[in-house]
């Protein structure tokens, strides 16, 4: 899956399921500020990251995820892992 | 195989008059059933009807009543269930006296600690209830 498809896939289901504008989520956005996550809206978030890219995701590896840059580059990195594996 | 318990309420931490749950009826892998009649002296029945608070917590003991029955049969320490959240809570209509709710509960995912299911009371073949919860099992 191409990089850019991932941006685009992951702003869609984010901005669907934190019902935000699509136009607030910028690379440099800070992640958990523009979709006001609470520790329990993590939950939700790890459900749509499964649901849509088919890998589980580990707690620690929110760790160093601040912005959506940070996101993209962590779904990049384990759908490509996938896809090689 | 499911053998239902001899008493149900025992295997939630919720004691009377706080009890939602008469019976636990199914258990599988995905999914648990109970029912309950709702009574007059109830505390959650307002006006004569079962109020929409008591049909929430009717969906959460009868998950609390699955962990604990899987709990029992597996012979692991009690466990306690937490609801973290609710989730599209939907009220189509509010029990009476004297009538008995069919509730079941789906298992829809495990994230982490957290179970995800997803709940509807029926009463006969009305639909009363449904909503989606997030619950923490903590072990005791």
């Amino acid at each position: 899956m191409q990089f850019l498809e991932i941006i685009e896939k992951t702003n869609a289901f984010l901005a669907e399921e934190f019902e935000i504008d699509v136009e607030k989520i910028t690379p440099e956005a800070n992640l958990k500020d523009t979709l006001e996550l609470d520790s329990l809206d993590y939950i939700d978030l790890v459900v749509v990251i499964e649901s849509n890219f088919s890998f589980k995701v580990q707690p620690e590896d929110f760790v160093g995820i601040v912005n959506f840059q940070d996101f993209y580059e962590y779904v990049d990195t384990r759908v490509n892992a996938k896809e090689l594996a | 195989m499911f053998i239902p318990p001899a008493n149900t309420p025992d295997l939630i931490p919720q004691k009377f008059p706080f009890v939602m749950i008469d019976d636990l009826t199914w258990t599988d892998e995905k999914s648990s059933r109970t029912t309950f009649c709702v009574k007059a002296d109830n505390v959650l029945v307002d006006d004569g009807e079962f109020s929409a608070g008591g049909l929430v917590e009717n969906i959460a003991q009868t998950a609390a009543a699955r962990a604990g029955y899987l709990a029992q049969n597996q012979e692991k320490p009690d466990s306690i269930g937490y609801i973290g959240a609710i989730k599209n809570l939907e009220v189509f209509s509010l029990p009476k006296i004297n009538d008995t709710l069919e509730t079941e509960i789906i298992i829809d995912n495990q994230i982490f600690d957290v179970t995800l299911i997803s709940g509807k009371v029926k009463c006969g073949e009305e639909t009363l209830a449904q909503c989606q919860m997030k619950v923490f099992i903590i072990k005791q």
